[in-house]
Order: structure tokens, then sequence, then C-alpha cells
């Protein structure tokens, strides 16, 4: 019963008590996120075992692997074959979140723009395809894009195409069901920017003479940065470190990140290896991230 | 005061709000639309209505008889997939108890971050930012490499544990807002008129929590249904959900079972949205982002 | 007293959760789609032995699971080198086939595993071949009985290619197709493969494992580097329009056996379902719905016809002798993942 005391200290503040209330999740947290993660840590610093796992022996091969260093014993010259993986997947993931930017602005524009009832609507009808299961979700655009797919049968149904387009397996197939799967990531921030900026600041550059363009670029986008920016992080990260997207429907040819990472552990058996990229993965995530909430804090104030 | 004056010329804008929407449910819509497709060769050229489809999945789940209710069916001679039911239990089992506990152990976070003060909150609150924002493939890897370490079995719990961690997080924000949004005069009013603490907590903070609480619980459900990778690579013994189901399957993309399958699991999670939307309807939902 | 109502309901759902464990059960660990669902409902009916079955894509996945602590497996079905990794590392261990009954039926020709010389071990399960599916019609006019149509396709056939997303086996196959032993460990035979995927690697539409059959069919694809018994059963579908067959140069020969976990703690019904698999009519049932090879000789004369006459399913002995076995390369295997990652990436 003690438990239930602690926990229903009433509020006081600069006061200690209720940090029992803590516990369980601070004990979960170190458990089964800063453990796991930190043990990936370790062991990319470590040697491969055979058949799996790791022998304890500090080895940093699997980084200089990574950055291209050559190695000698392992037969090994220059060679930036994975950097060119994450570059590749950055560029994708770019991609996907300046597409994202250019669906979504106008979208978001006009949903602001409506009286509150239809904005929460419409906000609500943004979302809720979020909510389907994102392997059914890249599922459906394999049935749109492959060769006797939706779009294929369309376009030859009105005779526009003799053979299939090869659509499906392609960069821009993963582009796309990526777009279609993080839109409310960046149509949500979008909006809260855009409704709080202040109309009349656009009218006043009107009434200046500007032209649409200029408003556009010198009044509107600047106010509506805070939004851009953390639109396209958070469209970033998630395409980035794509598992389910380029296994699919990009058909495994274009090696990304998540699927090599996948890789290194369920077919080379090469843990230090897999840790050692989950690392760099992890670290370039966070340093967006981290690049999102300092343009945030250096914006304005916070909410 | 907007009167809406548009800058960018309103035809094309709404044209684009149209494109927008359409590109949004359009493959939704298609995937209803096939699943009732009778066509067991290529599934995207329609063939007439039927209902096959979702009787064998029903069958396949155990809830109608089999050999009765398909009887006369042209497309029972195709494969029959005995994992389907045992996934779908999986799911429920996994998504129920995981959102339970995290949803438990995330609302002591945001209560235990609101209501004390201690050095390091502020880092703690950013930090159980990460189990959200690490690419899920990291986290389903660390997990596995962690519990292989420590020779944990992988089962239902190592899968239960493994969600819990990051729908904890989830929780502890959505439930964390909602109390930032709440104010404390109404607690101190309580015990002003000599309720306990308990009874304070009980009669006055958490009835206005409730809101948060549910939602971050239905939030939670979703999502643990939704997750594949974490799943992947922490489920064992007889642990297969229902996703980790559907990704062999459509990597075989072996029958139109597939599509009603999706579309009772587009189903299933949009009511759950739906009923915690609908929690959350909006009183001052500028607040929302 | 809402207390002791609560505990009453949680009495419950520990009595619902954990009545699962009186009957007695047996868990399979097997690859998706490699068992005859009907076999294992049969079994479970007539032993009253309650089945599960969990599925995995490669020998790697089913691997790393089984040392991260998937407890409670009783039987997996690896590949015959991950058949000799696993004995290694103490995860498989005997079944002590001798002393179960119908073990007459195998035929001792398929006791491939070089830890396993006493045939006691793990039962082979199934056999085949990995080869090229093709579409009859987009590929008429076109030699499909060489690796040269996928690894220096004909005009026409470009970007209409698929290959297994699968280390060892496509690896394997550009060093056949180059001449070299399917197993190589020789760093320029391997930079000799890589050159050859990555010539042909713009010609090839993707890397998949799984639902190749559908998209030859339609016409995705018109030639795919496929396993025989998942092409077998695609070709049964629709004869007139595809086909199956082991390329001239030599192919993979893949064997799956049927191992006992070490942990298993069900040793009792993972014997009764040993015993089970070795009748032959189940054996020929399982085979027939496989369209795979047979290990277990009674059940030859109930292998189906089509199946048995078919040179590419079960090969004359000349073709056989073209037929390599994967072998486990150890710490090798790195030289090969290079290969695959500058092939895949570039």
């Amino acid at each position: 019963m003690d438990l239930v005391r602690v926990l229903a200290r009433p509020h006081r503040p600069f006061l200690r008590p209720g940090m029992g209330k803590l516990f369980p999740g601070f004990v979960l947290f170190v458990l089964l996120f800063l453990a796991p993660v930190g043990i990936v840590v370790v062991y990319s610093l470590l040697t491969r075992g055979t058949y799996g796992g790791v022998v304890w022996r500090v080895d940093l091969d699997s980084y200089a692997r990574i950055f291209g260093l050559p190695n000698e014993d392992m037969l090994r010259e220059w060679d930036f074959v994975y950097l060119g993986i994450f570059a590749k997947s950055a560029g994708i993931a770019a991609a996907t979140a300046f597409a994202t930017l250019l669906a979504g602005f106008p979208a978001a524009w006009y949903i602001a723009r409506q009286p509150d009832r239809r904005k929460f609507l419409l906000l609500t009808l943004v979302t809720l395809p979020f909510f389907a299961n994102a392997l059914v979700r890249v599922y459906a655009w394999m049935l749109i894009l492959r060769a006797d797919g939706l779009v294929n049968n369309i376009l030859s149904g009105l005779g526009l195409i003799d053979a299939p387009l090869q659509m499906i397996y392609t960069p821009g197939a993963v582009v796309i069901s990526m777009v279609y799967q993080y839109l409310p990531f960046m149509v949500l921030p979008l909006f809260a920017s855009i409704e709080k900026m202040d109309l009349r600041l656009i009218e006043a550059s009107r009434d200046l003479g500007a032209g649409g363009a200029v408003t556009f670029r010198r009044v509107v986008l600047p106010l509506a940065m805070p939004g851009v920016v953390a639109g396209l992080v958070l469209v970033f990260v998630p395409s980035f470190g794509n598992f389910i997207a380029p296994t699919l429907i990009g058909g495994s040819k274009d090696l990304q990140v998540g699927p090599l990472l996948a890789q290194a552990f369920l077919s080379a058996r090469d843990w230090p290896f897999g840790s050692a990229v989950a690392t760099v993965l992890s670290s370039l995530v966070l340093l967006c991230l981290f690049a999102m909430a300092r343009s945030e804090t250096r914006g304005k104030e916070t909410a | 005061m907007s009167r809406r004056r548009a800058s960018l010329p309103s035809v094309a804008l709404g044209a684009h709000v149209w494109g927008f929407f359409l590109f949004l449910y359009l493959p939704i819509v298609m995937l209803v639309v096939y699943s009732f497709n009778d066509n067991a060769v290529s599934m995207m050229t329609w063939n007439g209505f039927t209902f096959d489809w979702y009787l064998r999945v029903l069958a396949n789940l155990g809830l109608i008889d089999r050999a009765r209710d398909l009887a006369g069916s042209d497309n029972l001679q195709l494969y029959s997939d005995p994992n389907l039911g045992p996934a779908a239990v999986n799911s429920l089992i996994i998504a129920l108890s995981s959102a339970g506990l995290a949803t438990v152990v995330g609302t002591m976070t945001a209560l235990g971050l609101a209501r004390c003060r201690f050095p390091g909150r502020v880092a703690y609150r950013v930090a159980l930012f990460l189990p959200i924002v690490i690419p899920d493939i990291v986290l389903g890897i660390a997990l596995l490499v962690f519990l292989a370490t420590l020779g944990f079995p992988l089962g239902r719990v190592s899968v239960i544990l493994s969600h819990t961690v990051f729908l904890a997080s989830y929780v502890a924000v959505v439930v964390g807002a909602r109390l930032a949004g709440m104010n404390t005069q109404l607690e101190e009013a309580s015990a002003d008129l000599g309720a306990g603490p308990w009874t304070t907590f009980r009669r006055v903070t958490l009835p206005q929590l409730m809101p948060g609480i549910v939602g971050g619980f239905l939030l939670s459900v979703v999502i643990s249904f939704d997750d594949l990778v974490i799943a992947y690579f922490t489920c064992g013994v007889g642990a297969t959900t229902l996703p980790v189901y559907l990704f062999g399957a459509i990597k075989r993309n072996v029958s139109p079972e597939i599509n009603a399958v999706s579309v009772l699991m587009i189903l299933t999670s949009m009511l759950v949205v739906g009923a915690a939307l609908w929690l959350r309807r909006p009183r001052q939902h500028k607040t929302e982002a | 007293m809402r207390i002791t109502r609560h505990l009453t309901a949680a009495a419950l759902l520990a009595a619902a959760l954990g009545s699962q464990a009186h009957a007695e059960e047996l868990h399979l660990y097997n690859w998706t789609i490699y068992i005859d669902p009907a076999v294992v409902a049969d079994f479970q009916k007539e032993s009253g032995v309650k089945v599960t079955l969990d599925n995995y894509g490669t020998n790697e996945e089913m691997l790393a699971k089984i040392q991260a602590g998937a407890e409670g497996y009783d039987i997996v079905f690896p590949s015959v080198f991950m058949q000799d990794i696993m004995t290694q590392l103490g995860l498989v261990t005997s079944a002590g086939l001798k002393a179960i009954k119908g073990y007459e039926n195998l035929d001792q020709k398929y006791f491939l595993a070089e830890t396993d010389k006493a045939h006691d071990v793990c039962m082979p399960y199934n056999w085949g071949t990995t080869g090229l599916i093709y579409n009859k019609a987009l590929t008429k006019g076109y030699d499909v009985n060489s690796w040269k149509i996928v690894f220096d396709p004909p005009e026409a056939l470009r970007g209409k290619i698929a290959m297994l997303d699968d280390i060892r086996e496509t690896i394997g196959a550009a060093l056949v197709y180059n001449g070299f032993p399917f197993n190589s460990t020789d760093p320029k035979e391997l930079a000799k493969a890589r050159d050859t995927i990555k010539k042909a690697k713009p010609y090839w539409a993707a890397l998949l494992t799984d639902g190749i059959g559908d998209k030859v069919i339609n016409g995705d694809f018109a030639v795919a580097h496929w396993w025989s018994g998942s092409a077998a059963q695609t070709v049964s579908s629709k004869p007139d329009a595809v086909g199956y067959v082991i390329p001239k140069e030599g192919a993979n020969g893949f064997q799956e056996d049927m191992c006992l976990l070490a942990k298993s703690k069900n040793v009792a019904a993972a014997k009764k379902f040993f015993a089970y698999m070795m009748r032959p009519e189940v054996a020929a049932q399982n085979a027939n719905w496989l369209h795979g090879g047979t290990p277990n000789k009674a059940a030859l004369p109930m292998i189906d016809k089509g199946l048995r006459d078919d040179p590419f399913l079960y090969p004359s002995d000349e073709v056989r002798k073209k037929l390599s076995l994967v072998k486990d390369l150890g710490d090798k295997i790195r030289l090969y993942d290079a290969v695959w990652t500058k092939a895949k990436a570039d």
C-alpha cells in the first residue's frame, strides 16, 4: 500500500517524493532501451564470431569498412561502397521529404484557412490513413504499381500504352510509397505554423506592391519555416532507415541502409558490422533531430 | 477577422486539395474494392463480386465451419493457411497487454515528470523521445541482440516487453500534453476541502486525465497492432503476429485472401483510432499538432 | 468485494492462458510454405499432439533466432550446411533416427551432412534444385537452358529478369556460369562473379525470394532464378504458360533436413512426428504437395507421375553430377558478403 500512498502525494512543487512514479518507467527505459542500444554500441567495437555473436576482442574494422578505409588483412582497398549506400538512402529519403512538402504545403494551407469544425474534420481525414497498417499501405502500392496493377490496367485500358510500364521495383516506387506513408508527418507541423501565421502581414506585403511569388518567398515561407523544417525532418528520419518499403516495393535491388542492417545480422552473421551500421544510422538520425530542435528554439518561443 | 482572400489562385488550390485527398484514400478504397474481386489468378483484373476471400479468412480464423460454409465455392482449392488464426490471437494479446502496461507506466511517468522537479528532469523528458524516434529496425535488432546476450527466451513475452518500451513513451507524451493543459487549482481545492491525496487523485486528477489516458491506450493498441519490424526480430515460439504473418504472405503473394486480411486489419485499426479521436473531440484543438 | 472480483477475473484469465499447456505439444519452425498443412492437420488428429508452426525466410534468420534464445521450438528444417553449423554449435541433437520405426524407408544416399556420418541425427526431408523458371511466350526463340540468359540477356528480355535475393544462390550461379565451383572461396573467382553480377544487374528487374511464380505467369518477369519445388507448383498450375529448367552449366542441388533441437522439451512428441514423416504415404503426400524430391525410397511409387517423370524435378544421374551442394564457408562468408554488398549497391 506504500506504493499507493507514494503515487497519490499531491502536487507540492520543489519536493521530490512524487518521483516514485517515475520508477517503473525508468527501469523499463534503462533495461529495455538504454541497455540494448548500449550493447549494440559496444558490439560494434568487437570482433565477429563465425556463426553470429561476437568475440570479446576490440576491433575497429567495422567502422573502417563503413568509412571505406583499406585493410590489407581483409584484402580490402579504398572502397566507399557503404558510404554510397548511406548516401543513396539519404537521397531517397530527401526526395521523399521534398515530395511530401510539395504535396503537403498547399493542403496544409487550405486546411488552416477553414472554419474550426471543418479544420478538425480535415485534419482527422489526413491522419486517419496513417493508422492503417504500414505494411498494408505498402502492399496497396504494390497492387497499384505492378505490371498487371491498377495504373497499368487503366493506361492500357485507355489504349495509352502497349506494354506495361515498369514502375514497381524502382526507386520511384519506394519514394511514392513512403510519401504516402509519411504525409501526415508533414501536414501536421505545416498546419500548426501556417495556422499561427498573421494574415495581415501577407496583406501588407501585397499592399506594398509585392507580387504573389515575392510575398510567398519573403513573407509566407519564412513564417512557415519552423513547420517546413519540422516536417522535412519528421519525414526524412523514418524514410532514411526504412525497411519495409525498399524490401517489398524496391525489389531489394538497390541496397538501402535498413535492409543492409538486416542483411548484416540475418545473412552475413556479422553482428559487429551490423551494430556499427546501426550506430552510425542512429547517430545521423539523432543529429537531424537535434538540428531541428535547435532551429525551433532559435526560431521563436516554443509552445 | 480573416476574410479569405486567397493569395494562391483558389481554383488550383482546390484542385490540389482534391488530388491530395484522392491520393490519400484511393489506395485504401482500391484495396477494399478488389478484396471482393472474384479472380484468384490475377487479382487486379475485375471478374465479378465475391465474398469468398472473407469467408476463407473467417474459416481460417476458425469462426465459421469451413466444410459447410464454403461448400459450392469455386475458390476452395487454394492454399489454406492454418497460421492466420494464431497470428490474429497473438497480435490481440500482444497489443492489449503491451498497451495496458505502457498506459500504466507511461501515465505514471507523465505524472512524475509534471508534478515534481529534480535535476535532469528536462534531459529525461527528452530522452523519453528516443524510443519513438530511433529507427524501428535499430531498436528491433538491438532488442534481439540484447535478449540473445541475456539468454531471455523469445516468445510473446519478449514482444510484449519490447513494445511496452516505446509505447510507454507515446503514452507519456500524450498524457503529459493533457497534464500540461490542466489546471492544478481543482486539486488544491480538493485538498483544501479535506480530501486525502488518494481521494484527490482518484476523484479529481484521474477523471480530468482520463481522455488522455484512454487516448494513449488506444493509440498504443494501434501502434502495437501495426508494428512489423520490432515483432519480426523479437518474436519467438508461437508468437508470430499478424503483421509478421502478413509480411511473409505478401512476399510470397499466394492468394487474394491477403486483400481480405488487409481490409479487416485496416478496419480494426480505424475503429480503434476513430474511438480515440472521438474521445479527444476538439474543445481547444488549436493546441493539437 | 471489488478486489475479490478482480482477483477472480485475473485467475480466470491466467487459467485461460495457461490451460493450453496441458495437451502434448510440438513446435515446428519451418520455411514459409514448406510443409503440407494437411499433413500437419492429420498428424494432430491422429496423435492428439497440438502442433504450432512458425516460419522463417532464410537459414540465417532461423539460426539467429535459435541462437538468440527462441527456446521452445522442437523441430527445425535447416539446409544441410546449416545442419552442420547447428550441430557443431550444439543447437541440434541426434533424433536417434535408427531407433524410429520407418527408418528403413529412407534412402541412405541422402544423408549428406558431414556431422552425421552415422546417419542418425537429422532426417533428410526434401531436396530439389535451383534453376530457372521462364514464361514460354516471352522467351520464345531464346535458349533458356543456360545461365547466359540471366547474366547476358538478349535485348528483348532485359528488365524482365528476377534473381534470388540470396547471397549464396546468386553468387553461386554467377560462379558456375563462369565455370568455377559453386562453393569457391578463391578471391579472383569471386571477383569475376562479382563483375558478372554487376554487369547483369541493370538488366534485372528485382532480387526476390518469394512470390516469383505469379509474376512469371503475368509477365512481370520472363525468366527468374528459383527453387524447383516452388517453380514446379507454378508450372503445374499453368503448364502451357511456364516451364522450369536446370541450366546446362550446372546448378545448386539443395536439401533440407528435419532436425531435433537440443533444447526441445517435447522429445517424445517430436519422435512421434519423425516416425509419422517417415511413413511412405505421408512422405509421398508431402512431396507431391511440395513438388519436391523425396528422400523416402518407399514413397517413390506414390509420387505423382508428372513429377517423377520430369527430368528437371527428378533429374537423371548425369544431370545430378553437375549439381553442387551449398557448403558452410566459416569466416570466408565475409568474402561473399563483400561481393554481394558491392554488387547490390552499385
